[in-house]
C-alpha cells in the first residue's frame, strides 16, 4: 500500500531548522557577532584592522612622511604637529619591526604627494632598524603579506570579528573606566599609535638584548640609506633624521651591542644631504624603557615640529643653523 | 576542564557528535560517559582520577555487599563512610588539623611543630564524595537498589556536567534516568541551550566582572574605612558568589538536558528569602537537602524536643560550614547561620515581622543583611580581617565621600542594581524570564537568548575559575 504523501515528503532542512529554537538563537547570535565585530572600535579610536589596511593604502597624500620602526610609530603624532604645519598633510608611516629596506623607501616616496610644495621625509634612526635581522624581517612586507595572504572572507569577516582583540577591556573602558585608562594602545588614522601603560623603565631591555645578539649595525644597509637620502635631496625632498628618545639604559645597550655610533652616523647623514635633528635623548616619558608613553610622544612631537619650523625659517632667511 | 574554556567547548563538541551513536545501548552509553567524564576531570590532573575510582569502587562494592550480606549492612555502611570521609579528611582537612594541633600545643607551651602535608586539594572532592556516600546510605536505608554494573555506577558518579561543582545529584534520581537515553526533544535541546547561555551570562558577565572589585577590596593592606563602601562590596560579593555558583549549576543542568537527563534546580532566588529557613530551601538546594536528609534527620531532626532540635541545627550547620572549607572562618559562617536558624525557632520573628505592614520587605531586607554579614566570614582571609570589615560596616559615621565616588566610578554598582532589581521582581512574583517567555513568540525568545550569548562574549569579565571548585 502506498504511504500518504505527507509521510513520504520530509520537511526541508530550512523548515526543520526554523522549528529549532536553538538554531534560530545561534543564527541571531552569529548575525549580531558579525555586526558588533565589524563596527566595534579598538577600545577607543579606530578599528585596528581599518588602521593597518588604511595605512598601507596611502598613496600621494602627504607633505611630510615620518618613517621608521615601532619607536617612531609611537613617538610622532602628526596631530600634535598640525599646529606648526597648518597647511600640510602629515603621516606617520612607521611600522613595527621595520628596517630601512629598498621597498620601504619606495613605499615612503609613494606616500609623498608629488604636487607638494614642501615634500619632506622624517627618518627615525634606531640601531635596530639598521641591522640585518630586521632587514630580513622587513616589517612593512610582513604587514602587507599578513593582509594580502588572507582570503576575502577572512579579511572582511574573520579579521574584524576576530575574538582575539575581544578583550574585556572594551567592557572595562565603558563600565569600569579606571583600569582601562591605565592600559591601552590606541591607533590613529594619521598613523600614530599612542600607548598608555604602567611605567616599567626596564621592561624592554631583555628583548633588545636578545635582538642585538649577533646582530649588528650594518654598513651596507646604512650605505643604501644614504644613497636614498642623496636621491631624495636631489629631487627636492627635505630629509630629516633623528634618533628617537629613549632611556639612558637603552642607549647604552644599543651603543654597546649594536656598534651604532650616533655622531659618526650623523656626519654620514649630513654629508648625504640630510638634516640631523638634535633631540633631548632622555627628556621624554618612556613606558617600557624603549618606546614613548602617549604624553611623552605628544611633547616630543611638538618639540621636533618646532625644530623643523625653525630650520625652515632659517633656511628661507639664509641662516642655516650649525647645530639643528 | 573549565566550562568557560576553549578546551571544554571542543571537548563538548566532540562529545555531542558521538553521543547519539553511543547512547543507544546501555553498556556502550555508560562506558562512553565514564570515559568522557574521566577525560574532563583528568584534563586538570589525571593523577587524581584514582581518588574517584577508589571512592567509587568502595561504594559500588559496599552497595553490593549490603544487598548480599544483609547482616553486615551496617559494617559495609561504616566502611563506606570511613573510606569517603577518610579521603576527604586527608586531602582537604589534614593541614587544617595539623595547624590546629600545633597551635593548641603551643598554647600549652609544647612546641611540636608538625610539618604541613601540603597535599593538593582535588577539585570537586567534596561533591563527588557526598554523591557517592548518598548511594550507600540510600541502599542501607532500603530506598535504593544497588546497580550491578560498575559502568552504570561510574556513569552516575563521574558524570561530567556535575562532577566538580554539583549540583549533588542523588543516586536514586540519576541511576534510573541513566537506564535509558532516548533522543532529545526540541524542547529539551532548547531548555538546555537556554540554561547554558544564562548560566554563562551569570558567570562570565556578572560574577567575573564583580570579582576584581571584591578582590581589590579584600586584598588591600588596610581595609578602606567607609561603611557604605563595605556594604556595597559585600552586596557585590553576595551576587558574585550567587551568580558564579548558580551559573555553574545552570550550565550543568543544561548539559544534562542535552543528553536527555534532568538535574535538580540548585538555586531559587535565595536573596528574596523572608527567613533563614527559607534561605536554605533556596540556596545550594542539593547540598542543604543532602545535609537535611543524611545529617539533620538521622540526628533526630525536630522530633526529640527543643534542645535536641537546636543541637541538631548547630551540628548540621557547623558541618555545612566545614564542608565549604578547612578554615575557622567557614565554621564561623556556619555558626552564624545556625545561630540565626535557632533564633528563628525560639522567637518566631519572621512570622511577627510578616504580620506588620510592609513586613515582607522588612523580612527580606533583614535576612539579606544578616546573610551579608555571614558572607564577610566566608570571604575574609582571617578572623582579624573579618573583624575589621565588620567594625567598619557598623561604624556608620565613617562614610568617605571620595571612596564612594571611586566605587561608583567602577560602575559595577550598575550590575549590582540590575541584579537587585531582578531579585525584587522575583520577590514580587514576577519572573522576568517567564514574563518574556509568556509574552513573546517563538522567534523572540531565541533572539533574546542570542543577544545574551553575544553579551557573554563582549561583556565578559576577566576570566577566573568557578568559586565552588575549591570546595
Amino acid at each position: 500500500m502506498m504511504k500518504p504523501l505527507e509521510e513520504i515528503v520530509k520537511p526541508s532542512l530550512l523548515k526543520r531548522l526554523l522549528k529549532e529554537r536553538m538554531a534560530i538563537s545561534l543564527f541571531v547570535a552569529a548575525l549580531l557577532f558579525i555586526q558588533v565585530g565589524l563596527f566595534r572600535t579598538d577600545i577607543v579610536g579606530m578599528n585596528k584592522h581599518d588602521y593597518a589596511i588604511g595605512k598601507m593604502k596611502w598613496k600621494a597624500c602627504a607633505d611630510m612622511v615620518f618613517a621608521g620602526d615601532s619607536r617612531v610609530q609611537e613617538c610622532l603624532s602628526p596631530e600634535a604637529m598640525t599646529a606648526f604645519f597648518p597647511d600640510r598633510q602629515l603621516r606617520n608611516y612607521a611600522f613595527y619591526g621595520t628596517s630601512y629596506h629598498p621597498k620601504y623607501y619606495d613605499a615612503i616616496e609613494s606616500v609623498l604627494d608629488p604636487e607638494s610644495k614642501h615634500p619632506a621625509v622624517l627618518l627615525g634612526i634606531t640601531p635596530n632598524s639598521l641591522t640585518p635581522r630586521n632587514f630580513k624581517i622587513n616589517g612593512l612586507k610582513m604587514e602587507m603579506d599578513k593582509y594580502e595572504s588572507l582570503t576575502p572572507a577572512v579579511k572582511h569577516i574573520g579579521v574584524p570579528t576576530s575574538l582575539l582583540p575581544m578583550t574585556p577591556s572594551v567592557f572595562l573602558q565603558n563600565l569600569v573606566g579606571k583600569d582601562a585608562s591605565e592600559y591601552y594602545r590606541q591607533v590613529h588614522a594619521d598613523g600614530w599609535v599612542s600607548v598608555v601603560k604602567p611605567i616599567v623603565p626596564t621592561y624592554s631591555l631583555d628583548e633588545y638584548r636578545r635582538a642585538f645578539t649577533d646582530n649588528y649595525y650594518d654598513d651596507d644597509i646604512v650605505e643604501a640609506l644614504l644613497t636614498r637620502v642623496k636621491t631624495w635631496t636631489r629631487k627636492g625632498i627635505a630629509v630629516y633624521g633623528f634618533r628617537p628618545p629613549t632611556t639612558p639604559a637603552m642607549v647604552e645597550l644599543e651603543s654597546k651591542m649594536s656598534g651604532f655610533e650616533e655622531e659618526h652616523f650623523r656626519q654620514l647623514f649630513e654629508t648625504a644631504g640630510g638634516k640631523w635633528i638634535e633631540v633631548d635623548p632622555f627628556g621624554y616619558l618612556s613606558y617600557d624603557g624603549s618606546h614613548l608613553h602617549r604624553d611623552g610622544a605628544i611633547e616630543f612631537s611638538k618639540d621636533i615640529a618646532q625644530k623643523i619650523t625653525e630650520w625652515e625659517v632659517a633656511t628661507i632667511s639664509g641662516n642655516t643653523p650649525e647645530n639643528f | 576542564m573549565l566550562f568557560n574554556s576553549l578546551d571544554f567547548i571542543l571537548f563538548l563538541g566532540a562529545f555531542l557528535v558521538f553521543w547519539p551513536l553511543m547512547r543507544r545501548e546501555n553498556n556502550r552509553r555508560w562506558i562512553f560517559l565514564v570515559c568522557a567524564s574521566f577525560v574532563f576531570y583528568g584534563w586538570w590532573d589525571w593523577r587524581f582520577l584514582f581518588l574517584i575510582v577508589f571512592s567509587g569502587l568502595l561504594d559500588f562494592y559496599c552497595g553490593l555487599g549490603m544487598e548480599r550480606f544483609s547482616r553486615w549492612r551496617k559494617t559495609f555502611l561504616i566502611l563506606s563512610i570511613i573510606g569517603n570521609l577518610g579521603t576527604l579528611g586527608i586531602f582537604k582537612y589534614l593541614d587544617f588539623g595539623i595547624g590546629n594541633v600545633n597551635a593548641l600545643m603551643s598554647f600549652f607551651g609544647i612546641d611540636v611543630n608538625l610539618p604541613a602535608a601540603g597535599l593538593m586539594l582535588p577539585i570537586g572532592i567534596s561533591f563527588y564524595t557526598f554523591q557517592s556516600m548518598s548511594y550507600t546510605i540510600d541502599i542501607y536505608r532500603g530506598s535504593l537498589k544497588p546497580t550491578r554494573n560498575v559502568a552504570h555506577f561510574f556513569a552516575y558518579l563521574a558524570m561530567f556536567p556535575q562532577l566538580v561543582a554539583g549540583p549533588i545529584v542523588r543516586a536514586k534520581d540519576l541511576l534510573p534516568q541513566l537506564m535509558s537515553a532516548s533522543p532529545t526533544t526540541e524542547k529539551q535541546r532548547w531548555e538546555g541551550f537556554r540554561l547554558i547561555i544564562h548560566g554563562f551570562f551569570k558567570k562570565v558577565v556578572i560574577a567575573d566582572n564583580l570579582a576584581p572589585i571584591v578582590a581589590m577590596a579584600f586584598n588591600a593592606e588596610t581595609p578602606a574605612a567607609s561603611s557604605i563602601y563595605w556594604w556595597c562590596i559585600m552586596m557585590m560579593f553576595s551576587f558574585q558568589i550567587y551568580c558564579d555558583f548558580s551559573g555553574y549549576s545552570d550550565i550543568a543542568r543544561g548539559l544534562a538536558n542535552w543528553m536527555g537527563y534532568e538535574f535538580p534546580v540548585n538555586f531559587n532566588h535565595p536573596y528574596i528569602s523572608k527567613s533563614f529557613q527559607e534561605f536554605w530551601t533556596r540556596w545550594h538546594i542539593s547540598l542543604s537537602s543532602w545535609f537535611r536528609d543524611y545529617v539533620y534527620i538521622p540526628l533526630g531532626g525536630s522530633r526529640k524536643g527543643k534542645a535536641s532540635t537546636h543541637m541538631n541545627i548547630w551540628v548540621t550547620m557547623l558541618l555545612s560550614g566545614f564542608w565549604h572549607g578547612a578554615a575557622w572562618t567557614f565554621i564561623a559562617w556556619g555558626a552564624l547561620h545556625a545561630a540565626m536558624l535557632s533564633l528563628e525557632k525560639v522567637s518566631n520573628w519572621p512570622k511577627r515581622i510578616l504580620s506588620l505592614p510592609g513586613g515582607k520587605v522588612l523580612a527580606v531586607l533583614f535576612v539579606y543583611a544578616l546573610v551579608l554579614i555571614g558572607w564577610v566570614f566566608f570571604r575574609a582571609q582571617s578572623f582579624s580581617q573579618a573583624g575589621e570589615v565588620l567594625t567598619i560596616m557598623f561604624s556608620f559615621q565613617s562614610v568617605d565621600g571620595n571612596i564612594i565616588k571611586e566605587l561608583v566610578s567602577y560602575k559595577c554598582v550598575a550590575i549590582l542594581l540590575i541584579m537587585i532589581c531582578r531579585e525584587i521582581y522575583c520577590g514580587l512574583g514576577v519572573d522576568v524570564t517567564d514574563l518574556i517567555d509568556r509574552h513573546t513568540g517563538r522567534v523572540y525568545q531565541p533572539a533574546l537568548t542570542g543577544m545574551v550569548l553575544i553579551l557573554c562574549i563582549y561583556l565578559r569579565g576577566p576570566g577566573s575559575e568557578f568559586i565552588y571548585f575549591q570546595f
